[in-house]
């Protein structure tokens, strides 16, 4: 166990594009939840209003829905976490360092722990990141600052690392599949951006509600779109157990399909 | 045997590059696996080391624990495969923590190699001959006790043929075992105690290295005066044949008769030889005879 990790931390610990990256995807969380204001500001220069309400009066930062704000704000940047993750994984493909791993004694079994068990650390340490930024934001912005309030939807948190998680397992099951970086990043983000989408729709209107048990669709449904409420919308504002359920499957199904693929193919 | 296959196959769809394979490698020999290229041999080390999949068929290691094999195993393959962006020695760290073996181990190994120097420098700053040099200690990291080299003096530099064939002897003196694939049949006959030849994925011919290319009791022999000498070899009873062939004289002397006796003997008749060597043939002759019979046979 403490192997595999140690084994992963000595292959990204000197990799400066990873670094670089993973900077970027901080920055690029703490830019949107700063955003967030910034653009109701701006909605107000402009006269908006939400049915007599100014922009800048919306609770966007305030406990307890800061969680759900801030969680569904960084499921729209996971796209980079799953960029730097696809990179890590055809790499080891493109140096063939894989196959140097294996004939050096790892068994692909350790292999594909070691991502996985990457993948778990960098969705705790995202996780970890968004907390810590709540609770500053939070603290600064929010009128109520009472532990139940705070905790309250905390929930949302637990929503962020099984998205990330089963993300990123999506993304080592492209990676193990295609093998090259450039095809596999390609195929990756037109599945999730076009192909699945489009192909839900279609599936949804054919045969009405389906459409939640698709891979990405289920990882998307986990935390919804909270901005809906301030419009006097109705808006899930909990993760319901079975769109839990139905995330962790598909993270079972990609691990069981990469393990598969390792198993079965020739390392040339 | 340290390493046994049986009945080995792979098929690359539908091309058999492997056929059955029955392959015993002694324990402490220094084995070579000869063959044209595209005969399997790099298809069966791939099999053996499991980074290409049997289609059928098994083999055993008979080293470390069940299961841990390769971390006991040290291997130089055609070109060596390292994470370009790390060091020398973070690339020894990897290696290290799959094999499990202390980090101290890692600048000793560097020193043997002679890349100490250059130990923190990144791997795709390395010549070829470092960057092969790195994969020698790789290999010799987790204290091998067995060696696998497959085709390891391709783009080297004579020097480096040098040091690998060093190495080898090296390793082989300590009593580790060294399998050795290569079509260069003057390096495997140079290095080798056994070899197998294979053709088409076939195994065709196994054995001693000695007992092919040597032939015992045959040796060259020459003196000042060849017809003096050929007659007092005629009359000899220690010698069951002499033959004159381009102004060579070749003879076939009784088994258990060690050279110096003839040379006692005719010092004793007053000619004294200026040579007495055995006749070798070379492995080269040796491996195209055994493709020959073997073609013949499957025409046959």
């Amino acid at each position: 166990m403490k192997r595999l990790l140690l084994t992963e931390w000595i292959k990204i610990k000197h990799y400066k594009p990873f670094w670089i990256l993973t900077g970027l995807y901080f920055i690029s969380l703490l830019l949107i939840f700063a955003g967030g204001w910034l653009i109701l500001r701006w909605l107000e220069s402009q006269g908006a209003d939400f049915r007599d309400i100014k922009p800048t009066m919306l609770p966007i930062y305030d406990f307890y829905d800061i969680w759900h704000n801030f969680t569904y704000m960084a499921s729209i940047v996971k796209v980079i976490p799953a960029f730097i993750f696809l990179i890590l994984v055809t790499n080891e493909y493109s140096f063939r360092t894989l196959r140097q791993n294996i004939i050096d004694g790892m068994t692909r079994k350790e292999f594909l722990l070691g991502k996985i068990q990457f993948a778990v650390i960098f969705s705790l340490v995202s996780t970890f990141f968004i907390f810590v930024m709540g609770l500053v934001i939070g603290l600064l912005f929010s009128p109520v600052k009472d532990p139940h309030s705070i905790f309250l939807h905390a929930d949302f948190l637990v929503g962020h690392f099984i998205e990330m998680l089963v993300f990123l397992s999506f993304t080592l099951f492209v990676g193990i599949l295609i093998r090259r970086t450039g095809f596999a990043l390609v195929l990756l983000f037109m599945y999730t951006l076009i192909i699945e989408p489009v192909f839900a729709l279609w599936i949804n209107y054919k045969f009405d509600g389906p459409e939640m048990f698709f891979p990405v669709k289920a990882i998307n449904l986990l935390i919804t779109n909270p901005f809906s409420k301030y419009l006097l919308m109705q808006t899930q504002e909990h993760i319901l157990i079975s769109s839990i359920v139905i995330a962790l499957v598909w993270g079972l199904v990609f691990n069981l399909g990469s393990y598969f693929l390792l198993r079965k193919r020739d390392l040339l | 045997m340290i390493l046994e296959t049986i009945d080995l196959v792979k098929y690359y769809g539908k091309i058999k590059a492997v056929n059955k394979l029955n392959l015993s490698i002694p324990e402490h020999s220094v084995f070579g696996i000869l063959g044209p290229n595209g005969s399997g041999k790099t298809t069966t080390l791939g099999m053996v080391l499991d980074v290409i999949e049997k289609s059928s068929g098994s083999f055993h290691w008979n080293i470390g624990d069940p299961g841990h094999e390769r971390r006991k195993i040290g291997a130089i393959l055609e070109s060596p495969n390292f994470y370009p962006y790390l060091s020398g020695y973070e690339n020894l760290r990897v290696v290290g923590t799959i094999k499990e073996i202390r980090k101290e181990k890692i600048d000793a190994v560097l020193e043997e190699v002679g890349l100490y120097d250059r130990k923190n420098d990144r791997f795709k700053t390395y010549s070829l001959g470092m960057k092969q040099r790195l994969a020698i200690a790789s290999a010799l990291l987790a204290d091998p006790e067995v060696l696998i080299l497959d085709e390891p003096t391709n783009g080297l530099d004579p020097k480096g043929i040098v040091e690998i064939r060093e190495l080898i002897i090296a390793i082989a003196a300590e009593g580790r075992t060294v399998i050795l694939a290569s079509h260069l049949l003057d390096e495997v006959q140079k290095v080798c105690t056994d070899f197998c030849v294979l053709s088409k994925g076939s195994l065709i011919y196994t054995g001693k290295v000695d007992e092919l290319t040597r032939q015992k009791n045959r040796f060259s022999i020459s003196a000042p005066d060849p017809e003096k000498l050929v007659k007092a070899l005629e009359e000899s009873s220690l010698i069951n044949a002499v033959t004159l062939k381009d102004n060579k004289i070749e003879i076939f002397i009784q088994e258990e008769i060690s050279p110096d006796r003839i040379s006692k003997e005719l010092a004793e008749k007053e000619i004294f030889i200026s040579s007495l060597t055995p006749i070798t043939q070379s492995l080269e002759k040796r491996f195209i005879e055994i493709l020959a019979q073997n073609e013949s046979q499957n025409i046959n």
